[in-house]
């Protein structure tokens, strides 16, 4: 059965917004998305029959989600590390 | 005798000196992306949900953006990041320094690093593009994500312009209570006019001319919300929406004055606003409505494209605007 991630990229009222690994991003309700959900989390989806993400299938994966933000904390912390810091003249 | 005071008061205006600051609040659907030129110098705030910003900057005859900033990590706001960094040379990159997990946000990271850009943390520090000055007004800490977002007070002599991203009540009382908001001329009304980026303190503290909502027509979220937009024209403010109005253009000068036009505008619609007194406790100033053709931009060391000026050797693709060629 093939599954893929979608990340929360926000919720607007009703509406959550979804980015997946492609980086194309989807409007789905946000009543058919798990208990506990929010910005940042990474679900886990099965496709359906129709080759459709089945949103009844969604669940949170903590442990992606924990591996996303630590790559992207590596990452921005060495950059951050090239900071000249103070104002800047351009 | 108004009309003709009027008139006189938009030719003195189109006899200025050309070293102007320029301000494009892009209509890129449901997102946020602005330029912000000073002579030859160009910043990017916020590139939109997809690619777009790119073909602005191309057609603006941009090649290098000196400073791009991400307001926040949504892909209403970076979700364009990835192709300005590809296509464009980028000097200086800062973001709000904040991790996310959607793959946008990695394609972003990647681009940023591929490009070369130095990046730069929000830290409350000033960036000088040309004449203008740019304050970053850094977010509180450990917060939501729009909260989180980052501030910029662009100064250029006596007229302010403020960028809040996606701010909503947390940060906009946080940054209040800083001291560090003045009185703007010019606002980008805070998350796409929704409920949640505008209060009666913030208005009062900023109190602009112009309210600029960069929104998405027939978007899914209710933004943005008539109550929001009822309360800054209350507060004095012209309103100008990137979904009725398409892209925003701001030409402002060192004394505070500016005026604005938009591309759904007719060639007549330049509408002029005065400086303000800085420590007036007077209502906002009322727009003069231009009653003539003006330029809302003289060019005269290059020529006319749109509501720009390009350098003569440039070809033009932009349709007629409201910028003139300087007389001979």
């Amino acid at each position: 059965m093939k599954t893929a991630f979608y990340a929360v990229d926000r919720l607007e009222r009703n509406v959550a917004v979804l980015v997946s690994d492609r980086g194309e991003t989807i409007e789905i309700p946000r009543l058919e998305l798990p208990t506990g959900t929010r910005e940042g989390s990474v679900l886990r989806v099965r496709f359906g029959a129709q080759n459709l993400p089945d949103w009844s299938s969604a669940v949170i994966d903590r442990d992606e989600e924990k591996r996303r933000l630590k790559e992207a904390k590596q990452q921005l912390d060495e950059m951050k590390r090239t900071d000249p810091g103070g104002d800047i003249t351009l | 005798m108004k009309y003709s005071l009027a008139v006189m008061a938009l030719l003195f205006a189109t006899t200025l000196p050309a070293q102007q600051l320029e301000i494009h609040f892009l209509n890129v659907g449901q997102g946020d992306a602005a330029i912000i030129q000073e002579g030859r110098r160009t910043a990017v705030v916020d590139a939109g949900t997809t690619t777009g910003v790119g073909a602005f900057l191309q057609s603006f005859g941009i090649d290098t953006v000196d400073l791009l900033i991400a307001s926040h990590p949504h892909a209403d706001h970076i979700g364009g990041m990835p192709e300005v960094l590809q296509t464009h040379v980028v000097r200086f990159y800062l973001d709000n320094g904040v991790p996310y997990t959607t793959a946008i946000y990695r394609q972003t990271m990647t681009a940023i690093r591929a490009s070369g850009a130095q990046y730069l943390t929000a830290t409350n520090r000033t960036i000088t593009l040309g004449a203008a000055q740019l304050h970053i007004v850094a977010p509180p800490p450990n917060t939501t994500i729009n909260n989180a977002s980052v501030g910029i007070l662009l100064e250029y002599g006596q007229f302010r312009a403020l960028f809040t991203g996606d701010s909503e009540q947390e940060e906009l009382r946080y940054w209040l209570a800083s001291g560090a908001i003045p009185r703007v001329n010019v606002l980008k009304v805070a998350h796409h006019g929704s409920a949640n980026g505008t209060s009666a303190g913030w208005i009062a503290a900023t109190k602009p001319q112009a309210a600029v909502i960069s929104v998405g027509a027939g978007n899914s979220y209710g933004h943005p919300s008539a109550p929001v937009i009822a309360e800054w024209e209350n507060a004095g403010a012209r309103v100008y929406r990137t979904d009725r109005d398409g892209t925003v253009f701001v030409v402002a000068n060192e004394d505070g004055s500016f005026v604005i036009t938009t591309d759904r505008a007719d060639p007549n619609g330049v509408v002029q606003f005065r400086p303000f007194t800085q420590d007036s406790v007077e209502p906002a100033i009322a727009p003069v409505e231009a009653t003539s053709p003006a330029c809302c931009r003289v060019c005269s060391t290059g020529k006319a494209c749109g509501n720009t000026c390009i350098s003569r050797d440039r070809q033009c693709h932009q349709p007629a605007g409201c910028a003139c060629n300087a007389k001979p």
